[in-house]
């Protein structure tokens, strides 16, 4: 199918149409153009969820920081910009992420094709899992359109163990959250070195939320990552094979860069 | 035009020593399929590379001599994906068979490709870690096959399939470099190019090391395996736990054709009129595990279950699993071929899909038995006849499309572990359209963009291999 140009007669679609929740098989299908939050209130009436924490968050102490924290962080957030960023959070030790609950996605090439890979079921391995490379690509290769999920049921989702600073709330500056995962190893070094910058920490995922000083980049350690919250990820780093193939995949997708340009460094 | 197996010999004998090197009639014999027996193509010579840049040597020199190349585990894939589709050199990874380091305390391990499934846990089990990923071939597949099929297995329900356990790997690309992507810690934001490579059937490459993620064994195990008078009955307790929330870690569901085979073969025991049983597991910390159990047995019993035995120990545990993972090789009993399929529906929609199989299998007029992974919906049909006789093959060929088709009109998918390899490639479009298979053609070219890595595998109609078709079927002797 093409997206018709402006010479033919316009074509609309309600994008509501795409939803559909089948309570039987834990599965929903979302456009990517809806609110994590909005999607999450359609669920909760069936006593399901998408496990990301920012929308979990009412069920915990609704005035605790971390909640306001998660809140402000994804709730606003639509779906394809949430899968598009594919940010940590804190319910990824128990529930995994995007990568582990997309079964499906459709969307539109920069030709103007519309797609899709994946099937609505949780284990297909029909074609290659195209659908869970996009996570995280930041709208460089294709436009999302819509995804079928993984749903589970609320209450199947345990307490949090996250370690919150006593002093929370004394240093934060949004435009500075940093997010740095390392080994299990290498944590409570990562989290006695960041001391003060730590806003909060998840043990089960050795991440670390902190805010970066002025002065100086994160302490690194072996076959961590760190990156910043919704900004162009100055702190992506690529290993040589990484950069070409996501080079040779921008040209091979968006050849004439139309779709978000500059964005994960590619040049 | 191809070298002939002489040179060929000659050349990769210079590269990796006469004894990585064999050729000739029982070397075509033994790697003209895999587990997947109906389609067979001999290859010319059959390499047994040691390292990392030993593959990289082999798959520069068949670049240079235009000659097609095709990676092989332990052999036991089910859809042809390593048959040498175009002949050429078969690059067995049986000498890339080592464990190379142990990360305890990361829970992750790095291995050599060749490395067999279980063996991996056998490394760590002491610590209390294992490798979850257990297709029922686990005894003797290698983690590089795994890697390829993104394998499943009985315990994939509760722990995901191979993709998720993958942290890391290096991989010889089509032409010949050795790249290597992730082996840090999981969960990067950015794009994952594992994502791509684990589950790529040998198309984006030769994956010859990887990291792979341990875990934890459950602190407490309750099995359970429940007889039903129907399989109607079978099929909606199914589809009654998984809609109750609970998450066993293994749902299994064996008809009377298969019980017949494994009590024959194994001495299973199962009360009369029995026409389907469950195998259930649920896994965790001691009082969620037995909760869990206690729930599916109410579950059963209100769908008329006859009979719920839960293992009392470890011993009588084990000899439940026999009848699962050995009830495949029971089956050879009853014919001298069994060709498994592999389909995938949701889990709800399971008791008319089986009736489907059974009424597809009357009319084709072979022998068909369920032994499947019943939580996630994936079928395993197989039938059973005699490839001796080609209009068995084709009747069985037949069959398989209709399951397939139907499978995909209920929502499902073409495989849910086997993968597409020769079998399901003229089916792709069942599932896929055009655009979309355009798509997958362009992930191909991301790393491939010749003709010589594993041809005329998964996406259908490429450059070369449709005039092949025919010369693979039906050879069988």
């Amino acid at each position: 199918m093409r997206i018709p140009d402006a010479t033919q007669p316009p074509i609309c679609i309600s994008i509501d149409d795409l939803f559909e929740v089948s309570e039987q098989d834990f599965m929903v299908t979302v456009p990517a153009g809806w609110s994590t939050f909005r999607l999450n209130q359609e669920l909760q009436a069936k006593g399901l969820i998408v496990p990301r924490y920012g929308s979990f968050r009412h069920e915990f102490e609704s005035e605790s920081p971390l909640n306001i924290a998660s809140g402000f962080l994804f709730d606003s957030l639509t779906v394809g910009e949430s899968v598009g960023w594919n940010h940590p959070h804190l319910l990824e030790g128990q529930h995994g992420n995007w990568r582990d609950w997309i079964f499906e996605a459709t969307y539109l090439l920069a030709s103007g094709e519309l797609c899709r890979s994946g099937a609505r079921i949780s284990k297909n391995v029909a074609g290659f899992d195209f659908h869970k490379f996009i996570v995280g690509s930041r709208g460089a290769f294709v436009l999302p359109v819509s995804f079928t999920l993984r749903v589970i049921p609320r209450n199947s989702i345990r307490e949090l163990e996250i370690r919150i600073p006593s002093n929370y709330g004394d240093f934060v500056d949004w435009d500075k959250m940093m997010i740095h995962r390392v080994m299990q190893t290498d944590f409570e070094d990562a989290l006695q070195r960041l001391d003060e910058s730590t806003w909060f920490a998840d043990p089960n995922t050795s991440t670390i939320f902190y805010h970066i000083s002025p002065a100086g980049g994160p302490v690194r350690y072996p076959g961590d990552w760190v990156t910043d919250l919704g900004r162009p990820g100055d702190y992506l780093e690529h290993t040589p094979a990484y950069a070409w193939a996501l080079r040779r995949i921008k040209e091979l997708f968006d050849p004439t860069n139309k779709l978000n340009p500059g964005i994960l460094g590619i040049v | 035009m191809l070298l002939d197996s002489e040179s060929m010999v000659r050349a990769l004998t210079s590269l990796l020593g006469a004894e990585a090197v064999r050729a000739g009639r029982s070397v075509e014999r033994a790697y003209d399929c895999d587990a997947y027996s109906v389609d067979r193509s001999a290859p010319s010579v059959v390499v047994f590379p040691s390292s990392t840049d030993e593959v990289a040597l082999v798959v520069r020199w068949c670049c240079a001599q235009d000659v097609p190349f095709t990676a092989r585990g332990a052999g036991t894939g089910l859809s042809g994906g390593a048959m040498p589709a175009l002949g050429g050199v078969v690059i067995s990874t049986k000498r890339l068979n080592r464990i190379l380091e142990v990360d305890l305390p990361n829970r992750r391990l790095l291995a050599q490709t060749g490395v067999v499934n279980t063996h991996l846990t056998a490394a760590v089990v002491e610590h209390g870690l294992h490798f979850a990923p257990d297709p029922s071939s686990q005894s003797v597949s290698t983690l590089g096959g795994n890697i390829a099929e993104n394998s499943g297995g009985p315990h994939t329900l509760k722990y995901g399939v191979t993709a998720p356990h993958i942290l890391g790997v290096t991989m010889v690309s089509p032409d010949g470099e050795v790249l290597v992507f992730g082996g840090g810690v999981p969960g990067a934001p950015g794009p994952d190019f594992l994502s791509l490579i684990v589950g790529s059937e040998g198309l984006l490459g030769i994956v010859t090391e990887a990291w792979v993620k341990l875990t934890p064994l459950p602190e407490a195990v309750e099995t359970a395996l429940i007889a039903f008078p129907t399989v109607r009955a079978c099929s909606e307790t199914v589809s009654a736990i998984i809609g109750s929330g609970v998450l066993p870690a293994a749902l299994e569901m064996m008809d009377r054709k298969i019980l017949e085979a494994v009590r024959a073969a194994f001495g299973l025991e199962y009360p009369e009129g029995t026409e389907a049983m469950l195998l259930v597991e649920c896994d965790g910390a001691p009082a969620a595990a037995l909760q869990e159990i206690n729930q599916v047995r109410t579950i059963a019993l209100e769908k008329g279950a006859l009979e719920v035995r839960i293992a009392q120990d470890e011993s009588e545990r084990k000899k439940f699993w026999i009848a699962r993972k050995k009830g495949i090789g029971a089956m050879g009993r009853l014919a001298p071929t069994i060709v498994t399929h592999d389909g995938v529906i949701p889990p709800s929609k399971l008791p008319d899909m089986l009736e489907f199989v059974y009424a597809v299998a009357e009319e084709a007029g072979i022998g068909v038995a369920n032994i499947f992974h019943a939580g996630d919906g994936n079928l395993h049909p197989c039938f059973y006849f005699d490839d001796r006789d080609p209009a068995q093959i084709d009747a069985v060929v037949a069959a398989g499309e209709k399951i397939m088709r139907r499978c995909v009109e209920l929502g499902g998918s073409l495989t849910g572990e086997h993968g597409i390899g020769i079998e399901k490639i003229d089916m792709m479009h069942l599932m896929f359209s055009e655009a979309d298979l355009r798509v997958q053609g362009l992930v191909k070219q991301i790393f491939n963009t010749g003709t010589l890595c594993n041809p005329c595998k998964v996406i259908p109609n490429q450059k070369g291999c449709t005039e092949h078709v025919r010369r693979w079927r039906g050879v069988a002797t």
